[in-house]
């Protein structure tokens, strides 16, 4: 990093201005601009910088860099503003001079919320991470939105108190991505999701205004429309968020079923019988085995190799994942399998975490729900590795695979529809497992994940990687179409972003994609914010289908 | 009026015009129930108030009151259709411009609102009593509410001239 802030009386280094050579395209003259316009404003365009920040996390890129494509929408430069006063002047002067800023926490979106132009500026948060107002009495906390996840619901746990947000990502996300993607942890069941925390939010509109927007029950609320926008509506720059007593106790159990339908009919007796469990997980057949012997969550985060398989066995497995898919979805699969498998971990204090597990068990153990009581062995062990997951992408993507998730949302009468519909669209194209890890009393979250390999070659798509890319991008394609025709929602909590904005009309309809237009214009008059993310007819970058309607498969 | 039950998902979807008492007595006979303290008003009414006599969403973070709906832009351009879900991250939440807005950006056609069971389930009640709930809207706040409606009043013209 090239550090143009200026201490007392330090000369500015000049660094960060050299652009020849390494890696590719000159960045264009909007960060220099900056630089002149705002001189005490820390920011860099060094190439290794702008390399750092050309994306997020979506696997498309991982794919797009194994090809070599290591890079290809690099920003001009990177800001780091340590106040809001700073944001909003960096604000006002993209306003006025029309340059694209893009709002960035710790770059681990899934969606492409984050994918820079030439002439776009990467506003950094993450040095703004001060807690601005502890509430003890009420149990609220301002947060800066730069504040990363882990360090603070350490601090927190301190001082006796939780956030009860635990996203698997807690490790590489920040306050501001959790509110611009509405993020979910994994004790949404007790705690709920981030938008049903956020009690205010100090944001900077598009034309540099500093706004605090303010939950209210019984007048117009705001706080909605910002949280989830991903960075289009406004620069999110601290949140006040709800807390809660740290739970002293907990209570553990799983439940074996004979299939996953019996596993969520569990799951929603359970919270429309007003039981909250803070975790809830139901892990498919397969999913569950793996989770049995401990193959997915025995592995550190260090610990390399690609999930539960060898990375010849998985790509000679994915070459087939039609198949693979049929057999262990039916009956013989999942009594093969053992069945589906849920996890619940209820917690509070005194004696509340025993009692509602002892009425969890009544209800699940009974004739009714084929239940099957497995101990508290497999709920303590999950908890003993729950961030573990999240850092095996990287190996199957070395062992030339690929592998992505996808979170969809029904009412329980749509939930079937929903698992058979996306799971049969995504098998044809993609090995698939799924669990359910975010219940509510009249829904749940379905989360698939999956894993593909290269498939034939065809005209222009000949070498490995172009054919993983096609293989990946046909999979989403059918994989959204379903969920919309099942009466689901595109996304539960990784939002949308560049990946899906292209199908955003077919959940939202022409007049509700106008409305978030109208939305964008009123808060950013001039479009500085995000430019591109959220919006379906906006050109997108790798995906051929920008524009879903003019493609025939 | 007719009104939905989708008794697996506990919701039901009303037109906004029924009044909360008509659909209390209609759930009533499927053993359900709003839950709300029940106003002399209709639902798109209520709604639009910011839904007095709701219990607070922090009460029961995994619970809600709306969980879709379809409304009509204020100059009855254009319908927003929100299909029911519990949770979604697909953009701005549409369901702000309706709750507490009194009207001024749609009004309700149908809505999809959470029922409970009459006997047999506990109501989650989270102690909500020093939050502040119920704030001032604040100048800046004002400010961007007109420039909302004035946004979607140009929206509403556009497609007019398109038609």
């Amino acid at each position: 990093m090239v550090d143009t802030k200026r201490a007392e009386g330090a000369p500015l280094p000049v660094l960060g201005a050299t652009t020849a050579g390494g890696w590719g395209a000159a960045p264009s003259s909007s960060l220099a601009e900056l630089t002149r316009a705002l001189p005490d404003i820390r920011s860099s365009s060094d190439p290794a910088d702008r390399v750092a920040y050309a994306r997020d996390l979506w696997p498309r890129h991982h794919l797009a860099v194994r090809a070599g494509n290591v890079a290809e929408h690099r920003p001009a430069g990177i800001v780091w503003p340590e106040s809001t006063e700073e944001v909003a002047r960096i604000i006002r002067w993209a306003h006025d001079t029309e340059t694209p800023v893009v709002p960035f926490g710790a770059g681990s979106g899934v969606c492409a919320g984050v994918l820079p132009t030439k002439r776009m500026i990467v506003l950094d948060l993450k040095r703004m991470a001060r807690w601005r107002r502890l509430d003890e009495r009420a149990r609220t906390l301002d947060v800066e939105a730069g504040h990363m996840g882990l360090p603070l619901e350490e601090d927190l746990n301190r001082r006796g108190l939780t956030l009860g947000h635990f996203p698997s990502s807690i490790l590489c996300s920040t306050v501001g991505g959790w509110v611009a993607a509405r993020s979910a942890g994994q004790c949404s069941g007790k705690y709920g999701k981030i938008e049903d925390m956020v009690l205010a939010l100090e944001c900077v509109t598009g034309t540099g205004q500093i706004v605090t927007l303010r939950h209210r029950t019984s007048g117009p609320n705001l706080v909605p429309l910002v949280v989830g926008s991903e960075g289009t509506l406004a620069v999110v720059t601290s949140a006040t968020l709800r807390l809660h007593p740290k739970p002293p106790r907990r209570a553990f159990a799983a439940f074996s079923f004979p299939t996953t339908e019996h596993g969520w009919e569990a799951m929603r007796a359970m919270f429309q019988a007003g039981l909250r469990p803070a975790v809830a997980r139901l892990y498919d057949p397969f999913d569950a085995m793996l989770a049995r012997r401990g193959a997915v969550k025995k592995g550190g985060a260090d610990s390399g190799g690609t999930p539960g398989l060898g990375a010849a066995a998985l790509r000679n497995l994915l070459r087939r994942p039609g198949a693979i898919n049929e057999l262990l979805e039916g009956s013989f699969g999942s009594a093969v399998l053992g069945g589906s498998l849920l996890i619940v971990i209820f917690e509070g204090e005194g004696d509340a975490p025993d009692q509602d597990l002892d009425r969890a068990r009544a209800l699940l153990e009974g004739p009714a729900m084929k239940a099957r009581y497995e101990g508290e062995g497999p709920a303590q062990k999950w908890l003993l590795h729950r961030y573990s997951v999240s850092y095996r992408q990287a190996p199957v993507f070395a062992a030339g695979l690929f592998s992505d998730t996808m979170e969809v949302a029904a009412p329980w009468s749509k939930l079937g529809a929903l698992y058979d519909g996306v799971r049969r669209a995504l098998g044809a194209h993609v090995f698939v497992m799924a669990h359910m890890s975010h219940a509510y009393p009249d829904g749940c979250c379905i989360y698939f994940s999956f894993a593909g390999t290269a498939g034939s070659a065809e005209p222009g798509r000949e070498g490995w990687d172009a054919r993983c890319e096609a293989t990946y991008d046909r999979a989403w394609r059918a994989a959204l179409a379903a969920a919309v025709e099942a009466g689901g929602t595109l996304a539960h909590h990784h939002g949308a972003g560049r990946s899906k904005a292209p199908r955003l009309s077919s959940e939202l309809g022409d007049a509700g994609v106008a409305t978030v237009k109208a939305l964008m214009r009123a808060f950013d008059p001039k479009g500085i914010l995000n430019p591109g993310n959220l919006v379906p007819d906006a050109p997108t970058p790798y995906v051929d289908d920008a524009h879903p309607k003019a493609v025939v498969e | 009026m007719s009104f939905e039950i989708d008794h697996a998902s506990l919701l039901v979807r009303v037109p906004g015009a029924a009044t909360l008492a008509s659909i209390e007595r209609a759930l009533a006979s499927a053993d359900l129930t709003l839950g709300i303290d029940i106003a002399d008003l209709s639902v798109g009414d209520w709604l639009a108030r910011g839904a007095p006599g709701a219990p607070s969403s922090f009460a029961d973070p995994a619970d809600h009151l709306v969980a879709g709906l379809t409304a009509t832009l204020a100059n009855g351009s254009a319908t927003i259709d929100v299909r029911p879900s519990p949770r979604r991250a697909v953009g701005p939440d549409l369901v702000a411009l309706l709750v507490g807005c009194h009207e001024r950006f749609a009004s309700i056609d149908h809505v999809w609102l959470r029922v409970h069971p009459k006997t047999g389930a506990r109501r989650v009640a989270l102690p909500t009593e020093h939050l502040d709930l119920d704030p001032p809207v604040s100048s800046e706040e004002a400010a961007l509410l007109d420039a909302i409606a004035r946004e979607l009043a140009r929206q509403a013209e556009h497609e007019e001239e398109r038609d």
